[in-house]
């Protein structure tokens, strides 16, 4: 081959092998978003709104550098706008600058007040960008750049839509997702998207996850809260039979949040029926689920707590949970009658809390017919308690230390007065005794 | 030829190797997004610091913006707002709110709805009825749906109530979104005669306390006696309260408590207010003082009940709250002060314009307007309190720890707390575990365990003790976990 024809044909394969590179993806860094493309469809993009690509790009022609559009920003106070003007050009700017200057949007956005218009609808000027660059967004949330509180908002928001204008993508880049991150982007999804499908995959994917505590953390609440109606008893019950671990606790809070949407479910026959009908394993995780539900209905709370306490369920039981239900019985309940309930729990670390809770507004409502009450209580750790109660309720509600020693003086297990004399100490400090 | 033979291929190979290197270089080159480029000035990045000129920047984007504004689908083109008398309204009108519709879905704003409430209008005068019938089956919120009350308004106007009461007598749905129109014209005519149609013919209108509201807002007020003895129990009260708002200065509570005093209404409009705003602290009513307010409820047995002292605080927290809230206040003065544009003592006047006089409890108002400015710029905010002691000062920023300071970064709240933890009263001490608990619920449920991590971010010290027991307190069941973590971290505190 003559010289000339020989570097002809070497730059002909230089050049061919360029252009294969160039144009194409090989080599391309894989995406953690496994099998699924970040080129989003104009749909995702637009929420499905049916916005065509060429009417978003034909918004704004000239484009400003970064620091042009903080300059603009920070005229924005100056222009003395309404604030619905002032929020929609805000917005406007912002998504804009975004395409530009991913942090800087976001820095800029996430420095005004959390409680303004804008920040209450965060995403809302990157929806666009949170499709488009979410490799960008999730890099970012990595290095925590924006603060440790910014970007758990920034998590929240791009979660929220992701899950509802990409589902696939989301589930993509929750699978790599874990601890408190997971547990957020989970959240905020539940959150904001009611979708039967989507909700199953997400939980198949918290299914891999169930392991991590901290992934978990919070998930039961926000899944029995916004899904409780989604699904079905028989769905639930079918994936709680093949469920174990951390997701027995997710789908029986889910089946306790489909019980509690339904507004006839107060009662407490209703509440055991509905209990007796899961698996027996799985009804003190129900009744459980029902004591941390934001319900307060005290029919139903007891019935639940009821329901721990006759199978002698003592781990479901959580002191602050506990102390919550009783304080929600006792709201409409005779001050006696609650009094004798709580007399009736058996005298245990687990039922103490409930016991103290139980017995303080009777001796709030009549001082001296609960002393009398008190006296003709067999001696031993009940006993011991209410006396301890009667004690504090003199001195923080009465402000009667003599009525307290009265009763400190009763209590007949000796560690046990002193700690009550240790609760009476705090009391004398604040009163400057 | 045999070495050279087996170099020939390996040079191609070479040659192609370089060409992927090349190609690798140019595809990361294009792969290093564009916008990375545009965010180096470079004016700044040699070192020259002019700063962009940022309001001709943004009154430039504001025009570029506004010029492609879409065009409002209430000014669809072709169409005549004053349009001539259609020879078929029902079928035109269908035609255009088809029109309408579809720009709706299209994400369009309703806009200008007049041309379509004027085809409602002259369909109306052929069969008003099945108009009316066609034009609620959509709702309020269809395009349609804000044309009725336009449409019924115009109606009325021209033919009267009679022509329309026939066709919405039996209907509610259609009463629900004709009757302010409707009532708010008898109101402007004073007509004592329609009202008594009305009631006849349509008691429908007259179900809740809507009607007697509408009817109030528009009354001549020489003639309130005559309405509100036109009126059920239920309209009169709504009526009387409409009537109060209307008048001069605080004139109208001092009418009303006159009539209350003097045992001028029967039992059934007291009860009736005692269930009603008149009753509650809830709304925000104009005309009448803080004191007439709590007097008033005082005058239906409703105070007692709620207590003065909440009933006073709630009440001056709704006027405040409405002043910068409202709906369908558009002004924007939280977002002034934040940014300095306007101060704490501007802002404070501007409201006091717009919220009832709050007479001996001056106090508490100034208190809660200092907390509520200092929830946008506690700096600006300062002001107000400027010729206050410093411990009164800390008082009032412990009120603002304690009560305010919800849903806000909570960065503001850490360095509002900071020094009064260390206070030499003891009482704004002892507010602050409260005040941290109260935050806690709403950041678990804001930022999950983010919010832990941003306390263990915080320097050691008492706020932070205050902060993490608040976790532990709070945290519950729904985030066990971080409670617990949060009371493994106080037991590890020396």
């Amino acid at each position: 081959m003559k010289p000339a024809l020989k570097i002809t044909a070497h730059l002909a394969v230089g050049l061919a092998a360029f252009f294969l590179i160039a144009g194409t993806g090989i080599w391309e860094k894989r995406n953690p978003a496994d099998g699924v493309s970040l080129r989003t469809s104009e749909k995702e993009r637009s929420g499905g709104s049916g916005k065509s690509a060429a009417s978003r790009n034909t918004a704004v022609k000239t484009r400003m550098k970064a620091a042009e559009y903080r300059a603009a920003w920070d005229a924005i106070a100056g222009m003395k706008w309404s604030k619905s003007e002032r929020l929609a050009y805000q917005t406007k700017l912002l998504a804009e600058w975004a395409e530009t200057d991913l942090d800087g949007a976001l820095a800029a956005a996430l420095s005004e007040s959390w409680k303004d218009g804008l920040m209450s609808n965060f995403g809302s000027p990157f929806h666009d960008v949170f499709v488009d660059r979410a490799e960008d967004i999730r890099r970012l949330i990595d290095q925590r750049k924006l603060g440790v509180l910014e970007t758990s908002l920034l998590l929240r928001a791009w979660s929220s839509t992701l899950a509802s204008r990409s589902p696939d993508l989301y589930l993509a880049y929750l699978r790599g997702l874990d601890g408190a991150d997971f547990s957020t982007a989970v959240s905020a999804a539940v959150d904001s998207v009611k979708d039967k499908e989507l909700g199953f995959k997400i939980m198949e994917v918290m299914a891999a996850k169930a392991q991590d505590e901290w992934a978990m953390e919070g998930l039961a609440r926000a899944l029995s809260e916004n899904y409780g109606e989604v699904f079905s008893k028989e769905e639930l019950m079918e994936r709680l039979a093949e469920s174990g671990g951390g997701m027995s606790a997710i789908y029986t809070a889910l089946l306790a949040g489909r019980f509690l949407a339904f507004p006839d479910a107060d009662t407490p026959d209703k509440v055991t029926a509905e209990i007796d009908s899961l698996p027996e394993d799985k009804r003190g995780l129900f009744a459980k689920a029902l004591l941390n539900s934001q319900n307060d209905h005290p029919g139903i709370i007891h019935a639940a707590l009821d329901h721990l306490l006759s199978h002698e369920q003592w781990q479901l039981l959580d002191k602050q949970e506990t102390s919550r239900a009783v304080q929600i019985m006792r709201e409409n309940a005779d001050p006696v009658e609650m009094a004798e309930w709580a007399a009736a729990l058996p005298p245990r670390e687990e039922t103490t809390e409930m016991f103290h809770r139980g017995v303080e507004p009777y001796i709030r409502k009549d001082r001296e017919a609960a002393w009398n009450w008190i006296q003709q209580m067999d001696a031993g750790y009940w006993r011991d308690r209410a006396l301890a109660e009667y004690s504090q309720v003199n001195l923080h509600v009465f402000n009667d230390p003599e009525k307290s020693s009265a009763a400190i003086g009763q209590i007949t297990d000796p560690a046990f007065r002193d700690t009550v004399k240790g609760w009476r100490s705090g009391w004398e400090k604040q009163k400057g005794r | 030829m045999i070495r050279h033979s087996a170099l020939k291929p390996f040079s191609y190979l070479i040659a192609a190797v370089i060409g992927c290197v090349l190609g690798w270089g140019w595809k990361h080159r294009e792969a290093v997004p564009s916008e990375k480029t545009a965010t180096v000035d470079p004016a700044e990045a040699k070192g020259i610091t002019t700063r962009p000129d940022g309001t001709k920047l943004l009154e430039d984007f504001v025009q570029q913006i506004d010029g492609k504004k879409k065009e409002p689908v209430g000014q669809p083109k072709g169409v005549n707002q004053a349009l001539p008398v259609s020879t078929d309204p029902a079928g035109d009108f269908k035609k255009l709110h088809d029109k309408y519709a579809q720009d709706l879905n299209n994400g369009g704003d309703v806009g200008d709805v007049s041309p379509l409430a004027d085809l409602l209008r002259q369909w109306m005068e052929v069969d008003p009825k099945a108009a009316l019938e066609f034009a609620v089956r959509g709702g309020m919120m269809s395009p349609v749906g804000v044309t009725v009350g336009q449409a019924a308004e115009q109606f009325v106007k021209a033919h009267g109530i009679a022509a329309l009461v026939d066709a919405i007598a039996s209907t509610p749905v259609i009463v629900r979104m004709t009757s302010s129109a409707i009532l708010r014209n008898v109101g402007q005519r004073g007509s004592l005669q329609d009202l008594q149609l009305l009631r006849e013919k349509s008691p429908v209108f007259f179900e809740g306390d809507r009607a007697g509201r509408d009817v109030g807002k528009e009354w001549p007020l020489e003639r309130r006696d005559e309405l509100l003895a036109a009126l059920d129990a239920k309209s009169a009260a709504a009526a009387a309260g409409a009537m109060m708002e209307r008048m001069e200065g605080s004139s109208g509570g001092e009418w009303l408590l006159a009539k209350l005093r003097n045992g001028e209404f029967s039992k059934e409009i007291t009860d009736a207010m005692a269930s009603g705003s008149l009753g509650t602290y809830y709304s925000n009513l104009k005309g009448v003082t803080l004191a007439q307010r709590l007097e008033i409820m005082d005058e239906l047995g409703t105070l007692q009940k709620t207590g003065a002292d909440r009933a006073k605080n709630e009440m001056i927290f709704n006027s405040i709250m409405g002043a910068f809230h409202a709906y369908g206040s558009d002004s924007d003065r939280l977002f002034s002060l934040r940014h300095g544009v306007m101060t704490a003592q501007e802002v404070a006047e501007q409201v006091a314009q717009e919220t009832p006089d709050p007479g001996k409890h001056r106090g508490e108002y100034n208190s809660q307007m200092f907390r509520t400015l200092a929830e946008e710029n506690l700096p600006a905010a300062m002001d107000m309190l400027a010729g206050m002691s410093a411990a009164d000062q800390e008082k009032q920023k412990a009120y603002a720890a304690r009560w305010w300071f919800r849903n806000v970064d909570p960065d503001d709240f850490y360095k509002l707390t900071d020094g009064l933890v260390r206070s030499d009263d003891a009482s704004v001490r002892g507010m602050m575990q409260d005040a941290w608990n109260d935050k806690a619920g709403g950041n678990l449920q804001r930022f999950g365990p983010a919010y832990l991590e941003w306390i263990k971010s915080l320097p050691d010290g008492e706020n932070k003790t205050l902060a993490l027991r608040s976790v532990q307190n709070v945290g519950g069941a729904s985030h066990a976990r971080l409670a617990a973590e949060a009371g493994n971290l106080l037991k590890q505190k020396p």
